[in-house]
């Protein structure tokens, strides 16, 4: 019997379905990992199954026993443990205590005997010490016992995050991106950490966008897409699973006719050498301790419309995040439009016409969309805005229709097209478009691309960040390739279709 | 394995360190105090220290906000003031009614405030302390109403607390103890998880934490601290007024709270004797000591946003 059984599960997020009719089984002592481009649905699918959302249908059984909806609490006293992508860490604790609160169900929790400092209380609590420092070695954490957890770096947290699941004495063990943001070195050391924990006869469960990583370790991959199952299978097998490496790489293939035809439009563009509109030099930024740019060059002329590629993690929102100003730069510089704006803030660079379509739409629930459009225009003069209303919803005739009613209860598509939209209202010089097709289905995702294509011909200049490399690059006169932080590959469109690199940033092959 | 030491246990030493300095200053305190003012001013400092630290445990260490809490005050000390006065119920019993009462009222309510988080918590505790104000305010049959109303002195057996010197010891007693029942509260299994609770109630809940009843059982502990010296100060001071129970002393204990230091038991003392000596410190400015208070507050807060003790032992002391 399995340990754990996915038994047709969906979850709907307003409008928005996240994790769609999934069901899957993952035997005890397995290594499983869970992949799928971004938005895919591994990180909800990690919530529903351990209790912090609630499945809107389907089952879950966990050891035989039914878990779904139960709450996250109830869950560790079955044996579930997890690690977050985005660290949960008690920063008011010390390193140590943070491990031993792992132990919290199996203590004498009672609150009198701890006022009175009841001795089989303390006995017991000394002994959790000893057994937490010992996981903390364990995880190769030994010199950080007395640490403030506030002053550690984020690979010890990761892995402190680890040595508290083990402090519950978990039968499965849930681990999100346990290599996001960490060095290749720092990186190897968690694969043989995750490979001694499934020694050990833990169950673990991966969701990783390392796939060097998910493919030396895991035992059997699920592969998402749009919340439903992919595919399920060996390393092998998903590997060499067209529509994984399509899922992954987009859909258009490049010998299509019309990647031929999109291909002679961007050779007549690239040929023009138009004037420099933005130039980028040693531009660094980071996170808090983890540092996501690391001396980025690069340079945009008028009228070019520039491909971001590269795979989660890789910097892309961030490089966006920083040129619109609402980032900051740690180091470098950022001319754009013969001045430099590296000292300028988000609102100043929009007012000079960096406009940006940020990742996740961020459109406000209760505004009409009418409103959405003329606060794109809050810079603008009011004489263009009757015009530049028309122009978008020329672009995008559904938000006319819609356009009294509350963005929130737009779907996920129109959403996408209205934060285009807004920030086509600033009358952009450099539009930044993060992720457009993210989260779309594909009729909805070619209705985008149309419109970029749209704006292309127009003649505006375009940085576009996407998953969806295939779709992007056959569009683009130019792309970058961003890994970890660092552009490691540019060319124009067609050569980096062809580039083997490419595929591998993807994929790790 | 880990040699074989004892891990983490220097803040616990600092900590009990701190307790013995504590216990040394209350014993040498009544001797050094040249006038019956200062023995009282002690005597209502420590009493506001027991209070300050039971809502720091919910404050700063379980990282809930409490803006009602000199209701539980209230419950307590008009239990100590009603139940004798016209049921001749023992003031001892009274204390123990007053402090079921405040944790019963704490318990029901906090169920479903406890679901509200930050502003939400703020305005629905802010709420409970003002319908206890008024309660108490309106029910002048058994109250006294606004004029309030005298207390009993508070008698066991024969003997009857009524000297200053007495009530110094009996409050000393009870302050030491309340440190140290908190500092041993704190480093416990239910300390910890109210710690992590505040830190990331993700990862309490991912480690088996029912953080909902954390919280409750955290609110009710320290309103009965409240409650109880609630009692203290009634028959201490020998008359109550609804004034004990408003929002201003709730603001009041906050302050201190937070002047001391969150999540620090020290803090709490050091904040509750600061604040409750500053208008007294401050009685040479006359009509603007209010201005002058307020001024420090707001320069403590600038200068030192985690409080007194926190930023004082980050700057001099190791660890915490």
């Amino acid at each position: 019997m399995p340990l754990l059984e996915v038994d047709d599960i969906s979850i709907h997020f307003g409008g928005v379905v996240a994790v769609k009719n999934l069901s899957f089984n993952i035997d005890a002592g397995l290594i499983y990992s869970v992949i799928g481009p971004n938005g895919a649905g591994k990180t909800t699918l990690f919530n529903l199954i351990t209790g912090i959302y609630k499945p809107t249908s389907g089952k879950i059984r966990f050891d035989g026993q039914a878990i779904h909806g139960q709450s996250p609490n109830k869950l560790a006293e079955r044996g579930i443990a997890r690690t977050f992508q985005n660290l949960q860490i008690c920063f008011n604790m010390t390193a140590l205590e943070n491990v031993m609160i792992g132990a919290h169900l199996r203590l004498d929790r009672n609150v009198l005997k701890a006022a009175l400092r009841w001795p089989s209380l303390r006995r017991r609590d000394q002994k959790l010490r000893k057994e937490s420092a010992d996981l903390m070695k364990f995880v190769g954490l030994e010199k950080y016992l007395d640490a403030r957890s506030d002053a550690l770096s984020y690979g010890i947290l990761k892995r402190l995050e680890i040595a508290r699941a083990l402090a519950m004495n978990p039968k499965m063990v849930f681990l999100d991106e346990p290599a996001a943001g960490l060095n290749p070195q720092e990186t190897n050391e968690i694969e043989q950490l995750i490979r001694k924990l499934a020694d050990s006869g833990i169950t673990i469960v991966l969701v990783e966008h390392d796939m060097k990583m998910v493919m030396n370790l895991s035992d059997r991959i699920l592969v998402l897409d749009y919340g439903k199952k992919l595919t399920e299978g060996t390393c092998a097998q998903v590997r060499q699973n067209p529509d994984v490496i399509a899922a992954y790489l987009g859909t258009h293939n490049p010998a299509s006719p019309e990647g031929q035809i999109t291909d002679a439009k961007f050779q007549l563009a690239s040929s023009k050498q138009e004037a420099v509109l933005l130039t980028v030099s040693g531009l660094e930024s980071s996170y808090g301790k983890i540092k996501v740019l690391k001396g980025l060059n690069f340079e945009v002329r008028r009228g070019e419309t520039i491909a971001l590629i590269g795979a989660n993690g890789a910097g892309k929102t961030t490089l966006l995040r920083t040129l619109s100003g609402v980032q900051h730069s740690d180091a470098g510089e950022i001319w754009f439009d013969g001045e430099n704006i590296t000292k300028q803030h988000a609102d100043q660079r929009m007012r000079n016409g960096i406009c940006h379509s940020p990742e996740g739409r961020q459109i406000f629930g209760s505004l009409s969309v009418e409103d959405h459009l003329f606060l794109g225009a809050y810079t603008q003069k009011k004489a263009f805005l009757q015009q530049d209303i028309e122009r978008v919803y020329a672009l995008f005739p559904i938000l006319k229709e819609k356009r009294k009613l509350l963005a929130g209860t737009l779907s996920g598509g129109q959403q996408q097209m209205l934060s285009i939209g807004r920030a086509l209202m600033g009358r952009p010089k450099l539009l930044l478009l993060d992720e457009p097709s993210m989260g779309l289905a594909p009729l909805l995702v070619k209705d985008v691309f149309d419109v970029v294509r749209t704006l292309k011909a127009e003649g505006m200049t375009i940085i576009l960040a996407e998953q969806n490399a295939f779709a992007t690059l056959a569009l683009s006169d130019r792309g970058y390739v961003m890994e970890t932080g660092e552009i490691t590959l540019t060319g124009n469109g067609q050569e980096l279709i062809h580039n083997k690199k490419v595929r591998s940033a993807y994929l790790g092959m | 394995m880990v040699a074989n030491r004892q891990i983490g246990c220097n803040v616990q030493k600092n900590s009990f360190l701190g307790l013995g300095v504590v216990i040394i200053i209350l014993v040498i305190l009544p001797f050094v105090l040249p006038n019956s003012f200062y023995l009282d001013l002690a005597i209502r400092m420590a009493i506001n220290a027991i209070i300050v630290i039971g809502l720091n445990l919910l404050i700063g260490f379980a990282g809930q906000i409490s803006l009602g809490h000199a209701g539980f005050l209230g419950i307590g000390a008009y239990a100590s003031a009603v139940l004798p006065t016209h049921f001749g119920v023992h003031p001892l019993l009274a204390i123990g009614i007053g402090a079921t009462v405040a944790a019963a009222i704490a318990g029901i309510i906090a169920k479903p405030i406890f679901k509200l988080k930050g502003n939400y918590l703020a305005m629905a505790t802010l709420g409970l302390g003002i319908i206890i104000h008024i309660t108490i305010r309106n029910e002048a049959r058994w109250t006294g109403g606004p004029d309030g109303m005298a207390v009993p002195a508070f008698a066991l057996g024969g003997f009857e607390l009524s000297s200053d010197k007495q009530w110094y010891w009996v409050v000393a007693v009870l302050l030491s103890f309340c440190v140290w029942s908190s500092l041993n509260i704190i480093n416990s299994p239910f300390g910890r998880a109210l710690r992590a609770l505040h830190g990331s109630e993700i990862a309490a809940q991912v480690v088996g934490v029912n953080v909902v009843r954390y919280k409750v059982s955290i609110f009710v502990l320290s309103a009965v601290f409240a409650s109880i010296m609630g009692s203290m100060t009634a028959h201490y001071v020998g008359f109550v007024s609804p004034n004990i129970a408003d929002f201003f002393q709730s603001i009041e204990l906050v302050t201190m709270v937070v002047i001391g230091g969150m999540a620090s038991v020290f803090g709490s003392l050091l904040g509750a004797v600061i604040i409750t000596a500053l208008p007294q410190a401050l009685a040479a400015f006359e009509g603007w000591e209010t201005i002058v208070i307020g001024s420090i507050f707001m320069l403590c807060m600038i200068f030192l946003p985690k409080g007194l003790v926190p930023t004082l032992a980050a700057k001099f002391g190791p660890g915490r």
